[in-house]
C-alpha cells in the first residue's frame, strides 16, 4: 500500500498525490499567525528590545558614573591626605613636636588613611562594577525571558493553527476515503462539516457516519482508530499526536465518528484505513 | 630697719640688699654689701646677718681613695633603709675609674654596689640618678643605664634579656630563629639594635586530624632539625593530616609564615618591625607624667629627649600596683597601649645641647645651654612643646631646683626663675651677674681642660644654693657656694666647699649632705652641713678640715663690708667721731674703717665680746672724711651682725677748688 505516503494511491490515476498532508507539510511553511497577532508579537518584541536597550544605556551611564565617582573619590582621598598631612605637620608645629615620634606616627597615620581610602575607593568601584554586571545579566535575562515568552506564545498559536489545519486536512481525507473523490463521508467535503473545532468536526463526521462505535465496543474502535490514523500523524510531535488521538477517541467513544472499523457504510476492511 | 640718716648720725641695720659684687661700691644703696663672706640672712625674719653653719663628715672615707673624688651624691630610699649613693670618679681612663658606694644612713655603713674592674666611658661626665619605685636608677654618657635595689646591681638595666634574632641557622641559647611564630610583643636584638614585630604571626595550633582549607593559618610547635619552637604556616592546599614542616611533601600543602629580617640590605627598617629605642647613656634624665625622660644621646645633636612608656597597672593582680619598665621605650599601638617615643627640642636653631630637665607640675621644663623649653601635657595626644626663652638656659644637669612653686636655674647669665610660662632673671641678678658669669666661664674652661666641675643647685633653709667649685689657678676661693634668698631678693656668698650635694630626709629630718672638691678634701669624704649629733650637741659651727682621718674642725671666718656712705655730693668733709657695730658672738670682732673711697685701711679695732647677747663694739676714730666704709669681721662662728653706725660732726666748710680734691 502506497498511501499514506506520497506514492501513487490505489484507485488513482493521477500518480503522486501532491496535495497529501506530508507533502504539503514538507513544502508549506508552518502556518503563520494572523496579522494582528504578528503585529502584537512584534510590538512585544520591540518593547522588550527597547527595554533592554534602555537598561543597557542606563548601565553604560552608571558605569561612567562609577568610573567618575572613583576618580573623584581617589582625588578626594588624595586631597584629604594632603590636607591631613598639612594638618598633622601644622599640628606638630603648633605643638612644637615637629619631627618627633608622635609627628611621625601622625604622618604615618595620614599615609595609612590615604592608602585605606584609596583602597576603599577601589573597592567601591569594583562593587559598583559588579553590580552593573549583575544588572546587565539581569537585563539580558529579562529580555530573553520576554523574547522566549513571546516566541512561545507565537509558537503555541502557530501550533494550534497547525493542529487545526491538520485536523481539517485529516477530516477531508477521511471524507475522501469514504466518499467520492473530493467528498467526505456521505459525500461531504471538509467544508461541509460544521463546527469550528476538532471535537465539533469529529462529532459532525461521526454523526454523518452512523455512529456504530457502540456496536463494536470502544476499545476495538479505539484500536481501529489508532491504526487508521497512525500513518497520517506519525510525523507529528508526540504531544500533538497524543492530543489528537485522545480527542478522536473521545469522539469515537461518544459514537460521534460512527463505525470507523465496521463493515457497513463506514471504513471497512479492505477499504478501510489501516 | 632701714638706714637712718640723722644730722650727725648714719645707722644701717638693713642688709637686705645682700652681696652685690657687680655694683660700683661707691654708688650702692646702703643696704648692700659689696663684699662679704659666710653671712646669710636670718631665717627668723630679722634684718640681721648670721653666719653659716659648719659641717662634718658623715663617716670616714668611703674607700680611702685619694685618686677619686665624690662626683655625685644621690639619695635613695627603699623599704628597709635610706642610702646615699655616692659616685666616685678618678676622671682617668682605667679600670675602676668610676665606683659607686652606698652609705646606709641607718648605721653609716658603706658598701660598693657596682661591679669592680669595669672601665667606665667618660668618667668625668655627669651622672643622673633617681629612685623609681624603690629602685635606684642612674646613668652617664657612654654607659648603660644601671640600677640598684638595695642588694642587686644591674649594669644594664636598660636592655633587659632579649634574644638575638638569627636567620638560617639553628638558634642557640639566647637566640631566636627568624621563622619563630612571634606573638608581636617580643623584643629581639638584631645588628646591635632592638626590634619588636609590628604584628603577631602566632595562629591557632595545628591539630592532627583537623581539616584545613587553603588559606588557613596555623602555628605548630614541634622538633624540626632538632630545634623545637613555634613555627607558623599557611595552608596552600586543603589537607586533613599533613603535619606542617614534618610530613613528607608537606610543602605541597603548607607554606611557612615568617617575618622578614628587621633591616634589609639597604639598612632600612622593615615595615613589619618596629625599631625599639633603649635608654641611652646620658647625663640628663627626669621623671615626668608617669614616664621616664632622658636626653637621647647618640641620636642627633643631643637636642632630643626620649620618653618611655608610662607606668601601667600590674597584670594578673586583684589590686594592681603601677609598674615601670626601664626597657619599655617602644612605640605604642592599639594592643599595647601608650608607648614611648622621642621629641626633638629644636626648632632649627641649635642653641646648645639639652643640659637639664625638671618636672614642674604639668610642665616638663627642658633646659638647653642657651634656651629654655617647656613641654606640657601628659600623653602623646596632648604633648605640646614651646620655647620659653632664647639665650637663657641651664649650665649643667643639676643646675635646676624648685622652691616655693618656682623653678630656679643657673644660666650663663646668672640665676633665673620660671613659672613655666616665662623666664626672668631673679630680682637682684644684676648685682652678681658679671661675677657669676665669670666664675662659670672659668669652671667651663676648667672642664674643657679636663677638670670638669659643674654647679649643683639645691635648696636649703628656704633659699637657693648653688655650688661653684673652680680649680682655676687665678681663683682665690676655689670652693664657693652662693646663696640666693627669694625673700630678700639678694645673694650671699659662702666658702662652703661643696661639689656635689644631696638633700634628703632621714628619720623625719631633712638633711644636707655634700662632697668637697679635691682642692679641699684629700679623700673620698661625704659631709653633712649643720651636722647634728649626740656628740656635737645642738649645732655645728665649725668646718671639717677634710684631712684623711677626722682630726677636728676649723673655725668659720666671716666678714661684711658695708657700702660707701658718702656725706653729700659737695666735697665737704665731716668729722668722724666714732663707729659702732652691733654683733653677737663670743669671740673677737674687728671693725675696720676706710675713708674717701680708698681701699687703704685707716683704722682697725678688735673687740673681744664675752657676752652671748648682742653687743655694741666700737671702732676707732678716723680722720675727717667725705665718705666712709666699714668692715666687720671675725674668725669664728656663730656670729650675727645687726647693724653699724657712724657718728659724725660738721666741720668748717673748706672747699677744694681743683679738679680733684
Amino acid at each position: 500500500m502506497a498511501y499514506p505516503g506520497n506514492g501513487p494511491r490505489a484507485g488513482r490515476t493521477t500518480g503522486r498525490q501532491r496535495n497529501s498532508l506530508l507533502n504539503n507539510a514538507s513544502k508549506t511553511p508552518p502556518p503563520v499567525v494572523g496579522p494582528s497577532s504578528a503585529i502584537n508579537y512584534g510590538q512585544q518584541t520591540a518593547a522588550a528590545q527597547m527595554t533592554l536597550s534602555e537598561r543597557l544605556a542606563t548601565l553604560k551611564a552608571q558605569q561612567g558614573l562609577i568610573a567618575g565617582q572613583f576618580r573623584m573619590d581617589r582625588a578626594q582621598v588624595k586631597a584629604d591626605a594632603i590636607g591631613s598631612m598639612a594638618g598633622a605637620v601644622n599640628s606638630a608645629l603648633d605643638r612644637g613636636i615637629l619631627n618627633s615620634s608622635i609627628d611621625y606616627g601622625q604622618r604615618a597615620g595620614v599615609l595609612s588613611e590615604r592608602a585605606s581610602g584609596i583602597q576603599a575607593a577601589v573597592q567601591a568601584k569594583l562593587a559598583g562594577k559588579l553590580g552593573l554586571r549583575t544588572e546587565r545579566i539581569g537585563a539580558f535575562n529579562d529580555y530573553y525571558n520576554q523574547l522566549f515568552a513571546i516566541q512561545s506564545a507565537k509558537s503555541a498559536e502557530q501550533q494550534e493553527m497547525a493542529t487545526q489545519a491538520f485536523l481539517n486536512d485529516l477530516v477531508m481525507r477521511l471524507g475522501d476515503e469514504q466518499g467520492p473523490p473530493g467528498r467526505g463521508p456521505g459525500g461531504r467535503t471538509a467544508q461541509t462539516y460544521k463546527g469550528s473545532n476538532l471535537d465539533e468536526m469529529l462529532g459532525t463526521a461521526a454523526r454523518e457516519g452512523g455512529g456504530t462505535a457502540a456496536k463494536t465496543g470502544p476499545n476495538q474502535a479505539q484500536k481501529q482508530l489508532t491504526q487508521l490514523i497512525a500513518p497520517f500523524i506519525n510525523f507529528l510531535p508526540e504531544s500533538v499526536r497524543r492530543e489528537l488521538i485522545g480527542r478522536l477517541q473521545n469522539a469515537l467513544s461518544m459514537g460521534l465518528l460512527g463505525n470507523l472499523a465496521g463493515t457497513s457504510g463506514g471504513v471497512g476492511p479492505g477499504r478501510g484505513l489501516r | 630697719m632701714p638706714v637712718i640718716t640723722a644730722p650727725n648720725l648714719v645707722e644701717q641695720s638693713d642688709f637686705g640688699g645682700g652681696w652685690a659684687p657687680d655694683i660700683d661700691s661707691a654708688a650702692t644703696d646702703a643696704n648692700i654689701l659689696p663684699d662679704m663672706m659666710n653671712l646669710l640672712p636670718d631665717n627668723g625674719g630679722s634684718d640681721a646677718l648670721v653666719t653659716r653653719k659648719g659641717f662634718k663628715r658623715v663617716r670616714e672615707e668611703l674607700a680611702g681613695l685619694s685618686t677619686h673624688y665624690v662626683k655625685h651624691i644621690f639619695p635613695y630610699r627603699n623599704a628597709t633603709s635610706n642610702y646615699l649613693i655616692c659616685i666616685l670618679s678618678s676622671d682617668a681612663a682605667a679600670a675602676n675609674n668610676v665606683r659607686l658606694y652606698a652609705i646606709d644612713l641607718n648605721d653609716l655603713s658603706v658598701a660598693r654596689i657596682d661591679t669592680a674592674g669595669v672601665t667606665w666611658a667618660n668618667p668625668d661626665r655627669p651622672h643622673w640618678g633617681m629612685t623609681i619605685q624603690a629602685v635606684y636608677y642612674g646613668g652617664s654618657p657612654g654607659n648603660e643605664v644601671y640600677s640598684w635595689d638595695g642588694s642587686t646591681w644591674d649594669a644594664t638595666a636598660n636592655t633587659g634579656t632579649w634574644d638575638t634574632l638569627v636567620d638560617s641557622v639553628a638558634p642557640g641559647s639566647g637566640e631566636v630563629a627568624r621563622d619563630f611564630a612571634f606573638k608581636g610583643n617580643e623584643t629581639v636584638t638584631y645588628s646591635g639594635d632592638q626590634y619588636t614585630p609590628a604584628r603577631g604571626i602566632r595562629f591557632p595550633a595545628w591539630e592532627a586530624g583537623q581539616h584545613y582549607e587553603s588559606g588557613e593559618r596555623v602555628s605548630y610547635k614541634t622538633a624540626i632539625g632538632g630545634e623545637t619552637y613555634w613555627r607558623s604556616y599557611r595552608a596552600i592546599k586543603a589537607s586533613d593530616s599533613v603535619e606542617p614542616g614534618i610530613a613528607s611533601g608537606w610543602q605541597a600543602y603548607w607554606q611557612k609564615v615568617r617575618l622578614p629580617l628587621p633591616v634589609n640590605d639597604d639598612g632600612e627598617t622593615s615595615a613589619k618591625w618596629y625599631f625599639v629605642p633603649i635608654a641611652p647613656g646620658s647625663s640628663v634624665a627626669q621623671w615626668h607624667a608617669n614616664r621616664f625622660w632622658i636626653r637621647y644621646d647618640g641620636q642627633g645633636d643631643k637636642s632630643r629627649v626620649l620618653y618611655s612608656a608610662p607606668t601601667h597597672p600590674e597584670k594578673g593582680q586583684d589590686v594592681p600596683d603601677v609598674v615601670f619598665d626601664m626597657t619599655d621605650f617602644q612605640p605604642g599601638n592599639d594592643i599595647k597601649g601608650p608607648g614611648g617615643g622621642w621629641i626633638p627640642v629644636n626648632d632649627g636653631r641649635q642653641e646648645g645641647v639639652v643640659e637639664a630637665m625638671w618636672s614642674y607640675g604639668q610642665y616638663l621644663i627642658i633646659f638647653k645651654r642657651q634656651a629654655t623649653w617647656v613641654l606640657s601635657g601628659n600623653s602623646e595626644e596632648t604633648f605640646t612643646l614651646r620655647r620659653l626663652s632664647r639665650h637663657v638656659g641651664a649650665v649643667s644637669t643639676s643646675a635646676v631646683v624648685e622652691l616655693n612653686g618656682l623653678v630656679y636655674f643657673l644660666s650663663d647669665d646668672g640665676l633665673y626663675v620660671t613659672d613655666g610660662t616665662a623666664v626672668e632673671p631673679v630680682p637682684g641678678n644684676d648685682r652678681v651677674r658679671l661675677t657669676l658669669t665669670a666664675r662659670i666661664d672659668l669652671m667651663h674652661a676648667e672642664g674643657a681642660a679636663g677638670n670638669l666641675r659643674e654647679p649643683d643647685v639645691f635648696t636649703w633653709d628656704d633659699m637657693v644654693w648653688f655650688t661653684l667649685p673652680c680649680d682655676d689657678t687665678g681663683v682665690t676661693n676655689k670652693a664657693e657656694t652662693w646663696v640666693y634668698s627669694p625673700k630678700t631678693q639678694a645673694f650671699y656668698r659662702t666658702d662652703l666647699p661643696a661639689l656635689a650635694v644631696a638633700t634628703a630626709r632621714h628619720k623625719g629630718v631633712r638633711k644636707f649632705f655634700f662632697s668637697a672638691p679635691t682642692t679641699y678634701s684629700l679623700r673620698d669624704l661625704v659631709y653633712q652641713y649643720d651636722h647634728v649629733s649626740a656628740v656635737d650637741g645642738s649645732g655645728f659651727e665649725t668646718d671639717d678640715t677634710g684631712v684623711d682621718t677626722y682630726a677636728g674642725t676649723s673655725a668659720i671666718a666671716w666678714y661684711a663690708t658695708s657700702a660707701w656712705l658718702p656725706f653729700g655730693t659737695a666735697p665737704e668733709q665731716r668729722r668722724i667721731r666714732r663707729t659702732w657695730a652691733i654683733v653677737k658672738g663670743v669671740m673677737t670682732h674687728t671693725i675696720k674703717t676706710y675713708r674717701d673711697w680708698s681701699t687703704t685701711e685707716v683704722s682697725s679695732e678688735a673687740r673681744a665680746v664675752t657676752s652671748t647677747f648682742p653687743t655694741h663694739i666700737e671702732g676707732e676714730w678716723v680722720p675727717d672724711a667725705r665718705a666712709i666704709q666699714l668692715r666687720i669681721s671675725s674668725t669664728k662662728s656663730p656670729a650675727a651682725l645687726y647693724g653699724f653706725a657712724v657718728d659724725t660732726q660738721p666741720r668748717r666748710v673748706r672747699y677744694h677748688t681743683g679738679t680733684t680734691n
